[in-house]
């Protein structure tokens, strides 16, 4: 009885092996949508992306399904960010071994914001895509890979890159002087989530979340009041809220600076670990970023 | 009041106030009807109820959402009261296994709307889980006006509730209309869960509607006095966890509220009435002092059998001196005398271990080299009336089987 | 997946003795509480990867199940309601340890203990440079030999103490050293199989199959077998289910245990009406 079960099993097991897509285009997965943005950007028509989190997928929250599998290991190549971002799925990435490869590598250590380096040897902060310089950084582990696999295209991939970094070097330049319509004073960003450290570092914000950037955080009365007179005092005119968050919160902030005689609004919705619907222009990163300052500056004018 | 710095603080403070109020009454029916987890059970089940409300939508409306989380929670709710009933299942088992099972279905919903290619989808799961320091006015109105509603319910009902708690077999033999209690009671229950874990999440819900109530359960038995002080305790450590949250920071509300509520219990659990180790330690302690008064008072009649009347301070400990003096069993100067009272209390000490004997020997077939131990210990323990019936059975004997009176000087 | 039908088997296994000691909501309690045995780890070894991890969640676990009984015995409680006050307790403490020390980290609780069944097939047991499978297998199998040698070493003792604990005093078996060895084998099983398949699953495959075999059962031997073969059927099912449809493994499976477990008392409404005839 055992036997015949077993080797039903085996069976299964075999028939759930993918034929992969044998197109002569190098097969990509990538775990974030802004990472597959860019693998899109540098292999163009000669790469097939399959972003495991599509739009709206907090990493955070991500559950992982039968087919994930499937696609990593019938792929060529796995982008991650690294650093702890995709944390359930570190083991796979390390069972995959060159397969997998984190782009957080290309990044220089001492650009990333530490968390505490005394207290626990240092966990970084992986939100690394809200600073736009430091995430073109990340193309040159992108071309090195797909080249090792596709050298013949090496070319193609260089120029489509320094074209995409072109790109982000504009945007960059852009939020910069978006950004510089705001006065230092009014540079303030307040979210309900600690995600954007990189952002306020290189655009010059002062960042404050309601609660830290842990799953299991959480927020007592006195750090809303703290948060609540913080924004009264710096006349802060704008809030913003991140989809994965229970509006709740920041309606509770909302109300208590109201309390105070001071109008603060919701300042419109923020993508903080995921873009938005495929097909609009907040599916790109690009996109997603300009809709990002877009609404912060708008709201903080 | 100083105290009060943002309309957050009052919020909180009210609105906690109200939920440890609702969960304190409701939980005592919920964990004598051994349900106090169901508000742990019915958080994971509503979780396939706001993929499909979400599914059905194409977006993320709050009420809709809400309303996807009620349905399911109440199928839920149905599914493990029916397992209940129609099988041999016991209520944890059911809850434990609705749970998981609502729950992975509901997993399996969201994995599916992960792979939509639409954007609104984050964190369905976490986003209609409020947090206590979030309270708003909306929330206190809710919160109160469940537990004034249930107040309501529990006052009319009284009668029939306690009866539906205690004897529901009972209740039904009567004809008793037990199974609209069932419902209306299951309805409000599921209400207050649901309306409270959009409130303050699932663990301050959890733990809300089951510690005040099981620390309640540790002081009395009976159901109004249990109701009450469980409304007390949960109101209580619901006003200190939100005073806590609003002086100092980095306490997350809820979890100190269950900290505080957990506190509470921990303190009833060591002091309370009946399963309190305080307590016990107290009885024994007890116990053991009158097994070595007795003992003494028994030893000094011994001595006056062979002719020892007075006795020197000093074979005596002071403490035992004390005791044997308060309670009029000696006369103390610079030699120590029996009082009378002790005169005879002493006999009876020594009364009871050799009717004991006389008993195990002459009814029970001990031999009388095996009874003396036996003795030592029932001398304690039987009662006035216990002697006069073993002396009447005895036949009111003179002497125990080795050889010694039975009878006072 | 052999690493699905390891974990099913084991936990409804031991399962068993959960449902009938009523220590069903056992499961989800220690997968809640955990959280505080987690941010001592953390605390006591400083980063996010460690087997210190996996061992201090054992120990707590079984620290967990020796609480609960010891408050059980001097209260008269429920067992559910005493599980509830104490696992609520642990995991608020850890909220607030987390919120006043390590509020900074990004110390994801869920990726430190709960994996996921659909990448623990990746992460292998390399022994001297020899892939010998996937790790989850080999812990799995492990705890699976261990829970069958040592319930049938103990069967008897199980028996009596689950089904008449005072019987049980009076001819010299101690319930309570019983209880210990029940809590042991739970937390080892539990947590290995959290690291492997994450948490939903391990809470449904204590308790479904065991619960659907229980309705028509009377006898321990024939409970356990047809819990076993609910669990194995559940994850062949489960598994092909959530290939199909694309969907999370352990959901799926968790899922069809439901499902069963439906059929089940079903059928056993529709064919108990005979059988008191």
């Amino acid at each position: 009885m055992k036997k015949i079960l077993f080797t039903l099993v085996a069976a299964i097991m075999l028939v759930g092996c993918t034929k992969v897509v044998d197109d002569g285009k190098v097969n990509v997965v990538t775990t974030v949508g802004m990472l597959a943005d860019a693998v899109e950007n540098v292999g163009g028509d000669l790469v097939n992306v399959d972003s495991l989190m599509g739009p709206g997928v907090d990493p955070h929250l991500y559950n992982a399904s039968a087919g994930d599998v499937k696609r990593m290991v019938g792929s060529d190549v796995v982008f991650y960010v690294g650093l702890h971002l995709e944390g359930k799925m570190i083991d796979a990435f390390e069972a995959l071994g060159d397969k997998a490869v984190a782009v957080s590598d290309g990044l220089d250590k001492k650009k990333l914001i530490n968390a505490d380096p005394e207290v626990f040897g240092g966990a970084y902060d992986p939100h690394v895509w809200f600073d736009v310089d430091l995430w073109s950084e990340i193309l040159p582990v992108i071309v090195d890979k797909l080249s090792e696999l596709d050298p013949e295209n090496r070319e193609v991939y260089e120029l489509n890159a320094k074209s995409y970094l072109s790109d982000l070097d504009s945007l960059n330049n852009w939020v910069l002087s978006r950004v510089s319509e705001l006065s230092p004073e009014q540079r303030i960003l307040v979210t309900a989530h600690d995600a954007f450290g990189y952002f306020g570092k290189a655009y010059g914000f002062e960042v404050r979340g309601l609660q830290g950037i842990s799953t299991a955080s959480d927020f007592g009365v006195k750090d809303l009041e703290v948060l609540i007179d913080f924004i009264v005092e710096r006349g802060v005119k704008a809030v913003f809220v991140e989809s994965s968050v229970s509006p709740k919160a920041i309606e509770a902030l909302r109300q208590g600076v109201e309390s105070k005689k001071w109008n603060v609004e919701i300042g419109g919705e923020l993508f903080s670990d995921a873009m938005g619907d495929a097909n609009t222009d907040e599916g790109t990163y690009v996109g997603m970023v300009r809709h990002n300052v877009n609404t912060i500056v708008n709201s903080l004018k | 009041m100083e105290f009060f710095t943002t309309i957050n603080s009052v919020y909180v403070m009210i609105g906690s106030i109200a939920l440890g109020a609702m969960c304190g009454m409701l939980g005592v029916f919920g964990v004598l009807r051994k349900q106090g987890l169901l508000g742990d059970a019915l958080a994971h089940a509503a979780l396939p109820g706001i993929a499909i409300a979400f599914l059905i939508m194409g977006e993320r409306i709050l009420a809709g959402l809400l309303l996807g989380a009620l349905v399911s929670g109440l199928l839920g709710a149905f599914c493990i009261q029916y397992l209940v009933k129609a099988t041999k299942i016991k209520m944890d088992s059911a809850m434990a296994a609705v749970l998981s099972v609502f729950f992975g279905f509901g997993i399996v919903l969201l994995t599916f709307i992960q792979r939509l290619p639409s954007a609104s989808k984050a964190g369905l799961d976490t986003f209609l889980f409020g947090q206590a320091a979030a309270l708003l006015k909306i929330d206190v109105i809710l919160m109160s006006s469940i537990f004034l509603f249930t107040l309501l319910v529990v006052f009319i009902f009284w009668k029939e509730l306690k009866m539906f708690i205690f004897d529901s077999s009972f209740a039904a033999v009567l004809g008793f209309r037990s199974r609209f209690f069932e419902i209306l009671f299951m309805t409000i229950y599921v209400l207050a869960i649901l309306v409270s874990l959009q409130a303050v999440g699932v663990v301050l819900t959890a733990a809300m509607f089951i510690t005040p109530a099981a620390a309640a359960l540790l002081w009395t038995k009976r159901l109004l006095s249990a109701v009450v002080l469980s409304v007390v305790f949960g109101s209580i450590s619901s006003a200190s966890g939100a005073y806590v949250s609003i002086v100092a920071e980095g306490m997350p509300t809820g979890p100190v509220i269950v900290m505080a509520a957990s506190v509470i219990f921990l303190f009833s659990f060591m002091f309370a009435s009946r399963g309190g180790i305080v307590w016990k330690a107290i009885e024994r302690y007890k116990y053991s002092k009158k097994v070595n008064l007795e003992n003494l008072l028994a030893k000094l009649y011994r001595d006056t059998e062979s002719g020892v009347n007075k006795w020197q301070r000093s074979d005596i400990s002071l403490i035992m001196l004390w005791r044997l003096r308060s309670n009029g069993y000696i006369n103390s100067g610079n030699e120590i005398t029996l009082t009378k009272k002790g005169l005879v209390s002493g006999f009876k000490v020594v009364q009871k271990h050799r009717l004991w004997e006389t008993y195990l020997v002459e009814r029970m077939n001990f031999s009388h080299d095996h009874v003396h131990r036996d003795a030592e210990i029932m001398e304690h323990l039987l009662t006035d009336d216990v002697v006069e019936k073993i002396n009447s059975i005895l036949g009111n004997p003179k002497v125990d089987p080795h050889g010694k009176s039975l009878k006072m000087k | 997946m052999i690493i699905v039908i390891l974990a099913t088997l084991t936990c409804a296994l031991i399962g068993n003795f959960l449902v009938l000691r009523k220590l069903s909501l056992m499961g989800d309690a220690i997968s809640h509480a955990v959280l505080f045995g987690i941010v001592m780890a953390f605390f006591i070894v400083g980063t996010l990867h460690s087997i210190w991890f996996f061992i201090l969640s054992v120990l707590f676990a079984v620290f967990l199940g020796f609480i609960v009984q010891w408050i059980v015995e001097r209260v008269s409680i429920s067992r559910e309601s005493i599980i509830g006050v104490v696992f609520t307790f642990f995991f608020a403490l850890g909220v607030l340890l987390i919120v006043q020390f390590a509020g900074n980290i990004h110390l994801d609780t869920h990726a430190v203990l709960f994996g996921s069944v659909e990448f623990s097939v990746f992460e292998r047991f390399v022994f001297l440079s020899f892939d010998l499978g996937p790790k989850s297998m080999w812990t799995l199998g492990a705890v699976f030999l261990l829970n069958i040698f040592l319930i049938k070493l103990f069967y008897k003792e199980l028996k009596i103490t689950t089904f008449d604990p005072n019987f049980a005093t009076s001819v010299g078996i101690s319930p309570k050293l019983i209880h210990y060895l029940v809590m042991f084998l739970t937390s080892i099983t539990v947590v290995t199989a959290f690291e492997a398949v994450g948490a939903i699953l391990v809470v449904a495959l204590l308790v479904v199959p065991v619960v659907t075999s229980y309705i028509f059962n009377k006898r321990l031997n024939f409970m356990i077998g047809y819990s076993l073969f609910f669990a194995l059927l559940s994850s062949i099912v489960g598994y092909l289910f959530s290939v199909y449809f694309d969907v999370s493994v352990a959901g799926a499976v968790a899922f069809i245990s439901g499902v069963i477990l439906c059929f089940v008392v079903i059928l056993y409404k529709m064919f108990a009406y005979e059988q008191t005839n």
